[in-house]
């Protein structure tokens, strides 16, 4: 018998069966229709572009983005079904939070009370998914545009491409610390029964100061977005990559929220209740 | 003395201005993201049709002659007539959903109506960064003041656009009217006095909206219309004085455009030569506006006696008495 490892991670695998249940819908929705498979194609081609010596007649590499990277991939017949994804990701983020939490206060895995919290902050979930995934989109279109830009200005092609790796990689960061400031404002927002503005406001003090947080989750993002990606391409031969991305999508589900309310824990000082349980 | 306050002030402020520019080129990428996203094609074709009309060129030419002394005027008003072709026939080729010239034109004046309004989209969020600045010697987040007064940066822009667009519509054709009057009387040399007047009816046209955004930045509490209406009764005091200053730094921003225009004559073939000119020329001038907005911030301030923080100050101690307060 041993005591149970605090960790987020080790939370989300041994409890996995119930977070399973409510993530894996949404996951499999959101791999296999939200246009994952427009950035590998986008490495593909600026890797050909790349050897082709850098100078292609007809091809901007800004028009190329943005068909892979913003808005306008969902902007097919799958767009419809994507809505539901999200829809469906926002339900499954407020029950695993509401699960977690109830889980961490009380130690009780599954009950009534879980799904009625649940509902009662939908709404906030809601909101707050939409911002993230608005801050997502505008950031994607400000990358677009500062690659338009450098291509109007008359830089060479192979400059273009280095630009827009990094700028793709920057914004992802920025979107990832984004996302690590406001970490905690569900949680807050849930358990402290504030609004969503003054709990993102809460949150982003609370974590500011712990910036090792905000670190790990932009590096273990970038780590499992070139996992994903490495994966994705050696499984695309068979026609396959989609498993990657569901695999992605069904590990941001579920662990994010694990976090938010672990951190949360951890900066209220409460005691966890589901940790008095020793296992082998 | 005054002057070299405010030129401090700017100085001291060199991050904002940076912020400011930032927040602009995020902005214009932003919309042309969008403007690809709706026409397709439109803001390729805008580029391509700057640069057919060779602006940069014209400007070059005239430059050149009149530096050179070989200016001639009936040459220059043919080139103005091809220019003015030109920009007709670029409007005329601009894409619309229904083939119609007049939607061209409506795109045309669209569009400009979006740059200029674009231009002067952080204007509210600087004016409050230097007012805090200058009354506390404090600063706060530049990205928390653009969202918190995005609502007043859009009206200010709005009516900004709507009261300074006529008015420089109205110098445009009073210049060019002075033009020909003197061309008919005195010849090629005519140009020059246009020229400068052309100058001074600007910084007139400048001067007179000078201590709107201050008014808008020190009075919080009172509507962009109403601070426009302040300001211009508070300003009659001191026209003068507020126009020479803004008219030098006004002359050392042409000057310093002339300069970039001449000196990008020769880039290497690989380098839109337009769309460099454009940049720096934009830098150039966005610098020169901030400095103006910090000697019209000082004026106002002067105006209203009131003391100003021209330097930033560093107290000591004030980081031990913030960590003991966290602890």
């Amino acid at each position: 018998m041993r005591v149970q490892s605090n960790h987020a991670i080790a939370y989300m695998f041994r409890n996995s069966f119930p977070l399973l249940f409510f993530a894996i819908v949404p996951a499999v929705l959101l791999g296999l229709f939200a246009g994952n498979e427009g950035a590998l194609r986008f490495l593909n081609a600026a890797a050909e572009w790349w050897n082709q010596g850098g100078v292609i007649a007809e091809v901007t590499v800004g028009k190329e983005m943005l068909f892979d990277f913003t808005i306008v991939r969902l902007a097919n017949v799958e767009g419809l079904i994507v809505l539901v994804g999200f829809v469906l990701y926002v339900f499954s983020t407020g029950f695993i939070l509401a699960t977690v939490e109830r889980h961490m206060r009380l130690g009780v895995r599954f009950s009534r009370g879980a799904i009625r919290n649940a509902f009662s902050v939908m709404g906030r979930v809601a909101l707050f998914i939409l911002l993230l995934v608005a801050i997502n989109e505008l950031s994607m279109m400000i990358v677009v545009g500062l690659v338009s830009i450098m291509e109007e200005i008359g830089a060479t092609m192979r400059f273009v491409i280095v630009f827009a790796m990094a700028l793709l990689v920057l914004a992802k960061i920025l979107f990832c610390s984004i996302v690590g400031l406001l970490l905690c404002s569900l949680p807050v927002s849930q358990c402290d029964d504030y609004k969503l503005n003054v709990a993102m406001s809460y949150s982003s003090r609370l974590m500011g100061k712990r910036n090792n947080i905000v670190l790990a989750l932009v590096m273990l993002f970038l780590f499992s977005k070139a996992l994903t990606f490495t994966v994705a391409y050696l499984l695309s031969p068979l026609n396959l990559d989609f498993i990657a991305y569901c695999l992605y999508y069904l590990f941001w589900i579920m662990y994010l929220p694990c976090l938010a309310v672990k951190v949360y824990f951890d900066v209220a000082g409460e005691p966890r209740k589901d940790l008095e349980k020793q296992i082998f | 003395m005054q002057f070299v306050k405010a030129l401090g002030v700017s100085v001291h402020n060199w991050k904002v201005m940076v912020k400011a520019l930032f927040c602009q080129l995020l902005i214009i990428a932003l919309v042309i993201t969008c403007a690809n996203l709706l026409f397709s094609d439109l803001s390729q074709q805008v580029s391509q049709i700057m640069e057919s009309l060779q602006l940069g060129e014209f400007f070059r030419t005239v430059i050149t002659d009149i530096s050179e002394g070989s200016f001639n005027s009936s040459e220059f008003a043919v080139q103005l007539q091809d220019m003015i072709d030109r920009i007709t026939q670029s409007i005329q080729s601009l894409p619309n959903f229904l083939n119609r010239v007049e939607l061209s034109y409506i795109i045309a004046i669209i569009i400009v109506c979006i740059y200029r309004m674009l231009v002067s989209a952080t204007d509210v969020t600087v004016a409050y960064q230097l007012n805090e600045f200058m009354t506390s010697n404090a600063r706060r987040p530049f990205t928390w003041y653009f969202f918190k007064k995005f609502g007043k940066s859009l009206r200010f822009t709005l009516l900004q656009f709507v009261i300074s667009g006529p008015m420089d519509l109205l110098i445009i054709f009073g210049v060019a009217g002075f033009y020909v009057m003197f061309l008919v009387a005195f010849k090629w040399w005519a140009i020059i006095p246009a020229l400068l007047l052309g100058l001074v009816l600007y910084t007139i046209r400048h001067v007179f909206l000078a201590f709107w955004l201050p008014t808008i930045a020190a009075t919080d509490a009172v509507s962009v219309y109403n601070a426009l209406r302040d300001g211009i009764a508070k300003l009659m005091y001191c026209f003068w004085k507020v126009f020479w200053k803004n008219f030098v730094i006004l002359l050392t921003v042409v000057l310093l455009s002339v300069g970039v225009v001449i000196l990008t004559r020769n880039l290497p073939e690989t380098l839109n030569t337009s769309m460099v000119t454009l940049v720096a020329t934009s830098i150039i001038s966005l610098v020169g506006f901030f400095t103006m907005k910090c000697v019209n911030m000082a004026e106002y301030f002067k105006a209203n006696n009131r003391p100003f923080f021209y330097k930033r100050f560093n107290v000591y101690g004030t980081e031990i008495v913030r960590k003991k307060a966290v602890k």
